[in-house]
């Protein structure tokens, strides 16, 4: 099983790095979000209780934002798989449905990590520390979204047969995700109904306890103790989301959607 | 058997079935070609034995035993009409990635790469990216990677797809080559007689059904007709109706095309002489059998 997850993940990066534009795209949009919302709210934030600078309080949704955007646009391939008549070829390797789906989720979560990493490296200027231990957390968390935004792509990937009807559906999906993730605007201050979708939503699980490690506030003992109920309900929804996957892998032959 | 499809019936709609009642058994070690028009259900079987569609009735045999699908996938290669390779890969990394997901072993997988890569001829070709090979570059890659895992059974789908007359006749070699050598049992899929009249057994397809099976040249001599064109020397109205003499019967221009039995040969012969000339013979073709059992060009 490892090696032909490796081989998959080896496929991704190399055509990562063939496609340029990728690259770029999935670094920068993250940055100019993070210098945008930075500057732009700079001085209300001044004006606030939050005690941070905006760079600080925007760092946990722009590494967010990285492992989303990288981990479901990289299902893209899936679609072009298809299209290009690889995955025709792929559909008939003796390997369990459970594999496949498993190769191509450690290679999109390997290539979310990457990048979210190397964001993840310029928290001196988000004017915060990170120790080891932290360190070690955020990635945790980072593994878990990309893991999870990744089993989302490869659902609706696998389904939809049109690149196009893909982003759009998943700019449906992903932009609400994030915006209500605590990315922007924290939870205490929202709407009631707002905060109602917040509590739904798995990645603000993560973003808060992205929070904890890096801002270490009183009474929280570490970046997972804080949300039991959240944490049960990301772990329940990966184990649907991967059953749902192998699922459509091993019940392939119907027709795809635009 | 090597594998048999019995009874199997497929439809894509309710009520509109593309196979019906369909059974053929293909023998190990043979080379069988399935001949049929756009719409015949070629396509559709070709997406049964590879298990994109699941048979709604009937029953699909592997080695005399109900179908296991990791066995039988084990022991598939696949040739495509349209190239499986990805284009942002090298020719080596795509083998590589083929033979790694099958469970090759790495220094057999090197040396098998190593062997097809000098059979098919892209030995100097290995290092470049698949989008910037030519078509039927990409079509030698495309076969060498589904023959990669030494795969007991081969199917083919229209495998000629925009390759040249004289590449359709080498891919046709390199299969016989696989046959003899390996022993694989292979199963042609196309609309192309050519590529047919020299395999083992030819199975000709029409609505979902099959109209004819058997060897392709014996199918040819069972037909015995001699096929007549000639230009005409007059008016086409002055020459006399000899449908009730001919197989086939047309006139077009000024041309006239005919199949005649050997036994009526002579006395439509001796009515034509008079009005032709430029008159040419041909062996009647898979083409014409084809015509004969179904009143339909392919």
């Amino acid at each position: 099983m490892i090696r032909s997850s490796w081989l998959f993940v080896h496929r991704e990066i190399l055509r990562f790095f063939r496609q340029r534009g990728r690259l770029v795209a999935t670094l920068l949009t993250p940055l100019l979000f993070w210098a945008f919302l930075g500057l732009g709210f700079g001085s209300l934030f001044e004006q606030t209780q939050l005690q941070k600078s905006s760079a600080t309080y925007f760092f946990p949704g722009v590494l967010m934002l990285t492992v989303v955007f990288s981990s479901v646009f990289s299902m893209i391939s899936l679609i072009q798989d298809r299209n290009e008549g690889f995955l025709q070829g792929m559909r008939l390797i003796p390997q369990s449905a459970l594999k496949i789906v498993l190769g191509k989720i450690s290679a999109s979560s390997v290539m979310a990590m990457v990048q979210s990493v190397l964001i993840l490296l310029l928290f001196p200027l988000a004017g915060i520390q990170v120790k080891g231990t932290d360190f070690v957390s955020v990635f945790l968390i980072l593994g878990l979204a990309s893991v999870l935004m990744s089993l989302i792509g490869f659902g609706f990937a696998w389904y939809l047969n049109s690149v196009q009807g893909f982003h759009g559906i998943m700019n449906m999906v992903i932009f609400p995700m994030w915006i209500l993730s605590g990315a922007i605007f924290p939870f205490e201050t929202a709407h009631t109904a707002i905060q109602f979708l917040m509590r739904l939503n798995p990645l603000r699980v993560m973003v808060d306890a992205m929070r904890v490690a890096f801002e270490k506030p009183s009474g929280a003992l570490t970046p997972f103790s804080g949300d039991m109920i959240g944490w049960t309900f990301i772990t329940l929804l990966l184990i649907g989301l991967m059953s749902l996957c192998v699922y459509l892998v091993s019940h392939a032959g119907t027709k795809s959607r635009d | 058997m090597l594998l048999e499809l019995v009874q199997i019936y497929f439809a894509y709609q309710k009520g509109h079935s593309v196979l019906e009642d369909f059974s053929l058994g293909i023998e190990q070690g043979s080379m069988v070609g399935i001949l049929g028009p756009n719409g015949s259900g070629k396509s559709t079987l070709f997406d049964i034995l590879t298990l994109h569609h699941h048979v709604k009735r009937g029953k699909l045999l592997y080695q005399g035993q109900k179908l296991q699908k990791k066995t039988y996938l084990k022991d598939l290669g696949c040739v495509f009409q349209h190239v499986s390779l990805d284009p942002y890969l090298t020719v080596l990394e795509n083998l590589n990635l083929q033979g790694g997901v099958h469970g090759i072993a790495k220094h057999k997988l090197q040396n098998k790469i190593k062997s097809m890569s000098d059979m098919f001829g892209f030995e100097s070709r290995l290092n470049q990216l698949v989008r910037d090979l030519s078509g039927g570059l990409a079509r030698r890659v495309e076969i060498a990677k589904a023959l990669l895992h030494d795969p007991k059974l081969i199917l083919l789908d229209e495998p000629t797809t925009g390759l040249d007359p004289a590449s359709r006749k080498e891919m046709l070699q390199w299969m016989k080559r696989v046959q003899s050598s390996q022993g694989a049992t292979i199963l042609w899929i196309t609309h192309l007689t050519q590529e047919i009249e020299h395999m083992d057994r030819v199975v000709m397809l029409d609505k979902g059904r099959v109209i004819t099976d058997g060897q392709p040249q014996a199918l040819i001599q069972a037909m015995d007709v001699v096929c007549i064109d000639a230009k005409l020397s007059g008016e086409a109205k002055d020459v006399p109706d000899l449908a009730s003499m001919c197989e086939s019967f047309d006139i077009e221009g000024d041309r006239i095309a005919l199949k005649v039995q050997q036994s009526q040969l002579k006395h439509v012969l001796d009515v034509l002489v008079g009005h032709t000339h430029q008159m040419q013979y041909r062996r009647p073709n898979l083409e014409d059998v084809y015509f004969q059992q179904t009143g339909q060009t392919l």
